[in-house]
């Protein structure tokens, strides 16, 4: 009952004309980014953190988690109509969504995605309602060394879910990790690593970073390429699924979203690989598994309706711990700092207007987003026309223009470009980019409670082993840091192994 | 050799955190100093070097070098001349200049498309951030 008046509190909050206006443009935008080919959702956010300066922190934030859960929906447009995702967590949609657009059933193809999705998101939204207060008024009593344990917990279950190389991925989170201490020592306001430049004694601006690495660089890597955006000719009509179509989605669509929902809330899992473990899931309990990648209505409703309430499961741990789980989550802890929010346990009772406000915006916005995506679909499908030669270069001067806009100065245009630069090499390179962006958001907490813990216990590191809950996350953190030396399974791998297959 | 090349550069990288975090100094276990992560991030990043360059020495069958195309680095110069010369020479001159090299090189063009394609982006764009958004750029020569 709290709850409910909870939410009526939050829908006051949103149902303002501007908050409307705002959730309207963030689902909007994070459907564009979805349909978009190379602009994901958390080059986006930080594209358009920088105009929101001006607007109200908890409008701002309206917009901005209207791009990361907006995005989930419009990645399957491109999925099943170019066969090119327009988001990682649409990869999956494109081995059956393409295969039915081809039998010209695209319209069932995009129907089942975005009920699949809305019916995810709404459960997604309800669990996210239940659970994070009740995490929060726990993490109440976490000390330094806790937070020190879910920090590192989060860092290494990062790296175990990547796909490439454990080596690869541990060394970017200790890069990120490295470069979480430049700027001010928060101790002893000692500067560390600027070589006496004043840009730099703040730290790197998380918005230059995201932009570089997740936006620029992807442009860098395709430009002058050209890439098949070739449109199936294909009538998109009966956009509402059968019967039979429901019943063969049912099941999938529940599996996905409660697997989707449960593994968002762990580091590292985030949207795109829950698609490929329900994909494989799917498969495997399938009675004719031989129907999948021919255009099997399963192969899609599981996977869309398990990105999106993968998307719900991350705001838990980042609006109830200020722990971000994965890129788009780390971009979003960044901004709620940037517009002056303090993330953490204390931020849904001392923000109440954030908190449900965002939660009544996302029951809003999933409505919005139904709306968008199934009556206006010829609307994102003559987007699709646009060239890539000319969206990459607009997407190039937008993250310019943006990285300008921060501060109003070309330093910081010059830090983007250095990081777009450093983003194309880890393309090229074979370099994750996630445990690097989650670990420099986490750093600055990490190093926090690992000298404060090691202050308390005279400088003992027993002391994360002797506390009850900071020694399950010391624990769960090593068997996941040792176990890749025992074996090469892991789950990142083996899903995208299953879908490959 | 392409792991022994990150190798080699993440080497260089640790080397530097190592000394740079010693001359900030480290402090000891019961009071850990400003260089005390980055110490540890530094010798852990080192480790993982040395094996990138003993795993990378002998070259896989059929791995080829990266290389990286000419378009790519065009674009890069471009892209950081743009942040150097863009209070000198102003916003619209600047972004028009790297727009048409942008245009350019993702795709030929006849050239008064190209120009004029790159006139109304930089236009759109100056009205979008300058006047609706008040971003304020530099004006340049064409303030002066």
């Amino acid at each position: 009952m709290e709850a409910l008046n909870h939410l009526i509190y939050g829908f006051g909050i949103v149902l303002q004309p501007a908050n409307i206006l705002f959730c309207f443009l963030g689902v909007f935008m994070g459907t564009l980014v979805g349909v978009l080919p190379g602009l994901g959702s958390a080059a986006a956010i930080s594209l358009l953190l920088p105009t929101l300066f001006h607007v109200p922190g908890v409008s701002a934030m309206i917009m901005l988690a209207g791009i990361c859960y907006g995005a989930m929906y419009g990645g399957s447009t491109t999925s099943i109509l170019v066969n090119i995702p327009g988001e990682v967590a649409s990869v999956v949609t494109c081995i059956d969504g393409y295969q039915m657009a081809l039998q010209g059933r695209a319209g069932p193809a995009l129907g089942i995605a975005a009920f699949g999705s809305f019916i995810a998101g709404t459960f997604g939204l309800i669990g996210l309602m239940l659970f994070a207060p009740l995490l929060a008024s726990f993490a109440l009593r976490f000390g330094p060394p806790e937070y020190f344990a879910l920090a590192f917990m989060s860092l290494t279950l990062v790296t175990y879910v990547s796909k490439g190389s454990v080596i690869r991925s541990l060394m970017m989170g200790c890069v990120g990790l490295l470069m979480s201490t430049v700027g001010m020592d928060p101790i002893t306001s000692t500067s560390r690593f600027t070589f006496g430049l004043t840009a730099l004694l703040d730290g790197f601006e998380i918005v230059y970073v995201a932009m570089g690495l997740f936006g620029l660089s992807e442009v860098l890597l395709n430009l002058g390429e050209s890439m098949n955006q070739e449109i199936l000719q294909t009538d998109i009509r009966h956009l509402f699924p059968t019967r039979q179509d429901w019943k063969d989605s049912a099941k999938p669509i529940a599996r996905g979203t409660v697997v989707g929902f449960f593994l968002g809330i762990l580091p590292g899992f985030g949207s795109a690989i829950t698609t490929f473990l329900s994909y494989a899931m799917e498969k495997k309990l399938s009675r004719h598994p031989e129907k999948f990648g021919k255009g099997a209505i399963e192969g899609v409703a599981g996977p869309e309706s398990a990105n999106n309430a993968a998307s719900s499961g991350t705001f838990i741990p980042l609006l109830s711990l200020g722990i971000p789980v994965n890129v788009s989550s780390s971009i979003l802890l960044g901004s709620l700092m940037i517009l002056g929010f303090q993330p953490g346990p204390l931020l849904i009772n001392s923000r109440p207007d954030l908190f449900w406000g965002l939660i009544a915006s996302m029951y809003l916005g999933n409505v919005l987003l139904l709306v968008l995506n199934l009556p206006l679909i010829g609307l994102w499908v003559q987007l699709l026309r646009v060239p890539y030669s000319i969206l990459g270069v607009l997407i190039v001067i937008f993250c310019e223009i943006g990285a300008f806009s921060v501060n109003s100065s070309t330093e910081g245009v010059l830090i983007m470009n250095l990081f777009g630069l450093v983003g194309y090499l880890m393309k090229r390179y074979k370099f994750e980019g996630a445990p690097l962006i989650l670990a420099l958001v986490l750093g600055p907490m990490l190093e926090n409670s690992l000298r404060r813990s090691l202050m308390m216990s005279e400088g003992s590191p027993w002391i994360f082993f002797t506390r009850p809950l900071s020694l399950v996350f010391m624990v769960v953190s090593l068997v996941f840091l040792i176990s890749p030396i025992f074996t090469h399974e892991r789950i990142g791998k083996i899903a995208i192994e299953t879908v490959e297959e | 050799m392409r792991e022994a090349y990150s190798g080699f550069f993440f080497l260089g990288l640790a080397v530097l955190a190592i000394v740079e975090s010693l001359r900030m100094g480290t402090g000891t276990m019961k009071e850990p100093g400003a260089g005390f992560l980055s110490l540890s991030m530094g010798l852990v990043i080192a480790v993982f070097s040395l094996v990138l360059i003993i795993r990378g020495w002998k070259p896989e069958p059929g791995s080829r070098p990266v290389k990286h195309s000419v378009t790519t680095i065009i674009a890069l110069v471009a892209l950081f001349a743009y942040s150097l010369i863009m209070d000198r020479i102003g916003f619209v001159i600047a972004t028009f200049l790297l727009v048409t090299v942008l245009f350019h090189l993702a795709e030929r063009r006849r050239w008064w498309v190209l120009l004029g394609m790159s006139a109304l982006v930089t236009a759109v764009a100056y009205l979008l951030f300058g006047v609706v958004l008040k971003v304020y750029f530099p004006e340049g020569i064409l303030g002066s």
